[in-house]
């Protein structure tokens, strides 16, 4: 046989049919579709044994008790825990984003500094803490050189921060604005808690207390609890705020008022009060206020200023008596930002039933023990006002700082008028111990990246709504960080140290491990068996015993319903009356803007969660424009229908939005949510919408001269 | 011309079509799957019939299910090390053990045979009253001296010895069928494994 072309083909052809006689191209195709599941980038699940570590969240100041579950030691998932008095088994959006967020691309991957082209570049622990230590070293001895603005409400860091700012010679440790600020205005030592568990009738003045208000998670079970499907409910719910935000579409009632004016309305409740004889003969100044509240607030001028009918406030005022432990609570719908005047008119209302340190009522809490020599005491950090500093500095009034040392916060995109914070920032050397790549890490000269709150120890002191004191820690349970931090805890010892300032202490756990010995002090029970409402309400706590550190450290939760001191109550008539709003209309800035918060739209120095991206609806967000929300009447009053692109402008700023039609907002208000339109971050959070920070306007509140943006006016108009 | 040409075409296209069919058979049936599998080795010696038969130990000892009921799988060097936290004789892979991989904290990187993808749910709990080997699902090394070859495929890195889709199913036809009510719960759907 000779090997010519005919031959050739014909052994091609043989070859052929033999190969569909053998497996080949089957196998082949069929390892194909396998080798597409092997590809190195497709994600693997991690196997291993599964475990629970009990910790603490700090992504909010709520404080909730997190489980979180690991497979191999890989943290998985984050769940409520069902032991913790403030989660019982409840999570928020942003809670369960934190595992997420542990491996978020927007996390900072170690320590770096701005260049002269202005991009960051890594530098090593040693490089950056010299850094550091020789920043403050040329600004010490001067008089307020060094800022510190801490995004952590609770934790002891803060005693290190400003501990370290006295030895260098300055004041100025503040914390982000909350209603704590407000509260320390009117209540000069302790905190204010609230005792949902035990009341019966609540009503709230703006506080959104089942999304974005204090303990948010525990309120929500206190609201559950109170109202059992397919029985009766327990307690009654009123909510009076601007926006049917989700505790006004849970609460009984909801009586829409525009920002700024529910102290209007609480007084207002407070003239039938007073009128159907109600007295406080524990109040030093009950007279002043009973003259001040009846001669100004009659209901035709309650009518006027916030448009709710005489008939409804004179039903609010006849159920509030009717109830048996009826509970008010201040606040403004976006927590912070409030006035003095709203938070005591609301407050004084408590004080007219007596349910001050009573079961149901409001708490005066003390505060933990200090542990750190040096630092001030946290009832003083709390009272100072960030956002008139800043205003102050921007303004040229109060002289530039050196050096701003900015934790857990993110003062150049959540300050009212942002822009004025970068103003007041810019020149000074800045120093972020961000976690996240937010904007003002972007700005920052030096990054110094802390550990996400699942890598490291730290720990939440009673935060803010809270009915009781209490003390709990976040501990890593991870075994390594995933990337290359450092606890700012440690750093600023590290570079105290260096600095020739003592601050007791060697490193961040031997601080920790002070202040639970220090609790000693107060009378304590772990939350194993009673509940502190259960004990508030009689049923008898065994006292904390065993190691403290050693329960605290493994999950326990440590609370006291001590009473701190006897509280001789005001009814606030002099600040009252001091910082009553003007009753002059604003025509330039006709329409009130109530922003709204929201857990999932994050957190005031975390941004949406991709996690929580899927959470919006789609009349909140589409493609990179946001929605703000209007009822149809106001729509009609500027010619603007669903969809229309919209302007809003305040006096110092101005977005774009898209209109929603949403007959849950008050009549001649916009309602806007707080948290988008981030332009650092990652791509999941970034260029979402627009930031409605830019357009809340700080005023100078009359009387106590706090700096107030809850109740922001804007004009409206067809974009 | 055209004699020619149809007379020798009838023995001359013949044999070179069966030599090139059976040359293409071999290739595919030896001659493929020795181009498409590399033959690796276990990184150490194990003998699990020395484990079983002169010290007693049972399978459970090493392969046990955790509380939740998830499968531990292969032992870390954690169990090991309850008995071979030092050299126990003299043997290379012995003292390879505590000094390459126990004493350094590195886990043994066994060759598994058997691993399920990632988009299977797999449980060993609900599988386990079935004789696993003799099913097929496993290579019975159970009471043997050496550990078998790994067959790694070189185009997708899986074992050769993995389980095919077809293998599960047959497995749940079979067993649903026979005893319906007690396997009510293993049915073909393809939730079932998939979910």
């Amino acid at each position: 046989m000779a090997l010519n072309r005919r031959s050739f083909l014909t052994f091609a052809a043989g070859g052929v049919a033999g190969t569909l006689f053998t497996p080949v191209i089957w196998k082949s195709i069929d390892d194909t579709a396998i080798w597409t599941q092997n590809w190195p980038w497709i994600p693997r699940l991690e196997y291993g044994p599964r475990a629970y570590a009990a910790t603490t969240c700090k992504l909010c100041p709520a404080g909730c008790g997190l489980n979180i579950r690991t497979a191999g030691g890989r943290p998985v998932a984050a769940e409520g825990r069902t032991d913790h008095p403030l989660s019982q088994g409840g999570i928020c959006p942003l809670g369960a984003a934190a595992v997420q967020l542990l491996y978020a691309p927007a996390r900072i991957k170690g320590p770096m500094q701005k260049q002269a082209d202005g991009t960051h570049q890594p530098i090593s622990w040693d490089q950056a803490e010299a850094l550091l230590k020789e920043k403050l070293a040329e600004q010490k001895g001067k008089k307020d050189a060094v800022v510190c603005v801490s995004g952590d409400e609770n934790g002891t860091i803060n005693e290190l921060f400003s501990a370290l700012l006295g030895g260098l010679g300055s004041d100025g440790c503040f914390l982000m604005p909350g209603e704590q600020l407000v509260a320390s205005k009117v209540l000069r030592e302790g905190n204010i808690g609230y005792d949902f568990e035990n009341a019966d009738f609540i009503l709230a003045f703006g506080a959104d207390l089942l999304d974005s208000w204090g303990t948010a998670v525990r309120n929500k079970k206190a609201y559950g609890a109170a109202h059992p499907v397919g029985e009766d409910a327990s307690a009654e719910y009123v909510y009076v705020g601007p926006t049917q935000n989700v505790t006004g579409g849970a609460a009984d009632q909801w009586i829409s008022v525009a920002p700024g004016m529910e102290g209007v309305l609480a007084l207002g409740i407070a003239y039938h009060l007073l009128q159907g004889g109600m007295t406080a003969p524990q109040a030093h100044d009950f007279f002043a206020y009973r003259n001040f509240v009846i001669n100004r607030y009659t209901p035709e001028y309650v009518e006027r200023l916030t448009g709710v009918a005489p008939e409804q406030v004179a039903e609010l005022a006849r159920k509030l008596r009717a109830a048996d432990k009826p509970l008010v609570i201040p606040g403004s719908s976006i927590a912070q930002g409030g006035g003095v005047f709203n938070f005591a008119a609301a407050l004084s209302l408590n004080m007219l039933f007596d349910n001050v340190n009573s079961v149901g009522g409001i708490q005066v809490l003390p505060d933990l023990p200090k542990v750190v020599e040096g630092a001030k005491a946290p009832a003083l950090v709390r009272a100072k006002d960030l956002v008139a500093y800043v205003q102050g500095v921007a303004e040229g009034k109060v002289s530039k700082p050196g050096v701003y040392l900015v934790y857990e916060a993110n003062p150049l995109f959540a300050l009212p008028q942002p822009d004025v914070a970068a103003k007041a920032f810019d020149g000074a050397y800045l120093v972020s111990f961000s976690t996240f790549y937010d904007e003002t890490a972007a700005q920052a000269d030096l990054l110094l990246p802390t550990p996400t709150f699942i890598e490291r120890l730290d720990d939440v002191q009673t935060p803010y709504g809270s009915g009781f004191a209490s003390y709990s820690l976040t501990r890593p349970v991870i075994r390594q960080p995933i990337f290359d931090t450092k606890p700012t805890g440690d750093v600023l010892l590290s570079v105290a140290k260096a600095l020739d300032i003592d601050l007791g202490y060697d490193s961040f756990d031997k601080v920790l491990e002070a202040k639970v010995a220090a609790l000693s002090e107060l009378e304590g029970f772990f939350t194993d068996k009673v509940q502190p409402w259960e004990a508030r309400a009689g049923k008898a706590p065994a006292a904390a015993s065993g190691n403290l550190w050693r329960n605290i450290s493994r999950g326990s939760f440590w609370a006291s319903i001590q009473e701190p001191f006897p509280t001789a109550m005001q009814l606030g008539s002099t600040i009252i009356s001091q910082t009553a709003p003007p009753d002059a209309e604003d025509w330039t800035f006709p329409v009130s803007l109530a922003a709204m918060d929201s857990r999932t739209y994050g957190s005031r120095h975390i941004a949406i969660p991709p996690f929580c991206l899927p959470l919006l609806g789609e009349q909140e967000i589409q493609g990179d424009v946001f929605y703000v929300w209007m009822n149809s009447a106001t729509a009609r009053a500027y010619g603007l229908q669903a969809e229309d692109k919209v302007k809003l402008t305040g006096p110092n700023g101005s977005c774009l939005a898209k209109v929603r039609i949403f007959e849950g907002v008050g009549r001649n208000m916009v309602a806007a949510p707080l948290g988008f339109g981030h332009t650092a971050w990652d791509k999941f959070s970034r260029n979402k919408g627009d930031n409605i920070y830019k357009v809340l306007t700080v005023r100078t509140e009359p009387g106590s001269n706090l700096a107030v943006w809850a109740d922001s006016r804007v004009r409206i108009a067809k974009a | 011309m055209e004699e020619k040409k149809g007379g020798t075409s009838a023995g001359g296209v013949v044999l070179p079509f069966l030599l090139g069919f059976v040359a293409a058979l071999a290739f595919g049936w030896w001659g493929v799957p020795q181009l498409l599998y590399s033959k690796k080795t276990q990184p150490l010696v194990f003998t699990h019939q020395n484990h079983i038969e002169l010290y007693g130990m049972s399978c459970d000892d090493c392969h046990s299910f955790r509380r939740d009921g998830s499968f531990s799988g292969l032992p870390g060097n954690a169990k090991c090390g309850e008995c071979h936290s030092f050299p126990l004789g003299d043997h290379p892979d012995e003292i390879k053990f505590v000094e390459e991989y126990y004493e350094k904290g590195i886990e043994v990187p066994w060759l598994v045979y058997q691993y399920q993808p990632d988009n299977v749910f797999f449980s060993h709990a609900a599988h386990r009253e079935y004789d696993c080997a003799t099913a097929g699902c496993h290579p019975d090394v159970g009471s043997s001296n050496e550990l078998p070859v790994y067959y790694e495929n070189r185009l997708t890195k899986y074992s050769r010895d993995t389980m095919k889709m077809k293998d599960c199913e047959r497995c749940h036809a079979t067993v649903a069928a026979q005893e319906p009510e007690r396997f009510a719960g293993a049915p073909n759907a393809c939730q079932i494994c998939h979910k």
